[in-house]
């Protein structure tokens, strides 16, 4: 490879990562934008009038208000852990950021999104998904956490890319959620159709991405 | 390290085990069906409710030409001719009834019963 080609294929890699990286933190802030009016714990929003029953339940609300506090934390620190230069330069951030967003999904986030899960809106395929959300996003914290502690940071890669992507459900949902809105979709058809393509559609992303990076891709499930 | 997964496992176990038997109480009361459903009333009660407002806001502040709302002129016939007619009392309309009867219908029934 010549040094033009060379220069033409980093060109197009770091404008690929900022096609990329500039709707995923635009996406990130604003659902944390929009998720801390929740915290004036006042009744008077569409989401919580919905579930007005579910509300009266005190460990229904107490879920639903560390859940939203967890996401919102683990989407924000995220946002740290797949810069190369922070990981490279500053390390400790790295290190820290991801302890405590490892805490956060294996104590608070996946247990109350397990429990919230049995009350999903939508049929009981619905109810599924988002237990296999919670069950995935958990499991893969908890390999991304082994591994590290193995020294394996390949695999520790992996799946915190997999983990990752289970936490960004929560965005990409809004983003076809509103985009399907537009297009004049009744609102629990556009509800059902968002939430499996953003849940498959991330972990197929994700799985490409492994893919695409590694040639022994079965490997990285066993390690 | 290994601790946290471990006491991350329990909690999740047992949020699940909750979670089903949450689940489960609830479920002999209402049906979750029924909840969003009756939200979703609710919903359409209050979109109702607001369009009416808006309306009603809107005339008052003179928003009316916006949403093209005709106004009819005042006319003082089309008032009179729309209000309701005076009921009349029933002692009245029978007397008046039983006074109209004509003679020649009241003897021919006479005759059938003899």
């Amino acid at each position: 490879m010549n040094t033009r080609q060379h220069v033409v294929k980093q060109s197009l890699h770091y404008f690929l990562q900022i096609l990329f990286w500039i709707p995923v933190i635009f996406f990130s802030l604003l659902l944390v934008w929009n998720t801390l009016p929740y915290f004036n714990f006042k009744q008077d929003f569409s989401f919580i009038q919905e579930r007005e029953l579910l509300f009266k339940l005190p460990f229904y609300r107490f879920c639903f208000y560390t859940h939203i506090a967890a996401g919102a934390f683990c989407i924000l620190s995220a946002l740290f852990q797949f810069s190369t230069s922070i990981i490279k330069k500053r390390t400790a951030i790295h290190v820290w950021s991801g302890r405590i967003y490892v805490l956060v999904v294996l104590l608070i986030g996946a247990p109350t999104g397990m429990f919230m899960s049995f009350f999903a809106k939508g049929s009981i395929w619905e109810q599924i998904l988002f237990m296999f959300m919670a069950i995935t996003w958990f499991y893969a914290t908890a390999k991304g956490l082994q591994t590290i502690l193995q020294k394996n940071v390949l695999a520790h890669k992996h799946w915190m890319m997999r983990s990752y992507a289970m936490a960004m459900t929560a965005v990409t949902f809004r983003v076809y959620h509103l985009f399907f809105y537009y297009m004049g979709w009744s609102h629990l058809e556009n509800y059902e159709i968002s939430l499996w393509i953003s849940v498959i559609g991330n972990i197929l992303f994700a799985e490409f991405f492994i893919y695409i990076k590694n040639k022994k891709y079965i490997q990285t499930f066993i390690s | 390290m290994k601790s946290l997964v471990i006491a991350g496992t329990v909690l999740f176990v047992a949020f699940s085990a909750f979670g089903i038997a949450t689940f489960i109480e609830t479920k002999k009361n209402h049906s979750l069906d029924d909840l969003y459903q009756k939200n979703e009333i609710k919903q359409e009660q209050i979109e109702t409710k607001t369009s009416k407002e808006t309306i009603k806001k809107d005339l008052v502040e003179g928003n009316y030409k916006s949403k093209k709302v005709k106004l009819k002129p005042f006319n003082e016939k089309v008032v009179q001719a729309k209000k309701p007619k005076p009921e009349i009392e029933f002692e009245k309309f029978s007397r008046a009834a039983i006074e109209n009867i004509e003679p020649v219908v009241v003897e021919k029934i006479e005759e059938k019963n003899n």
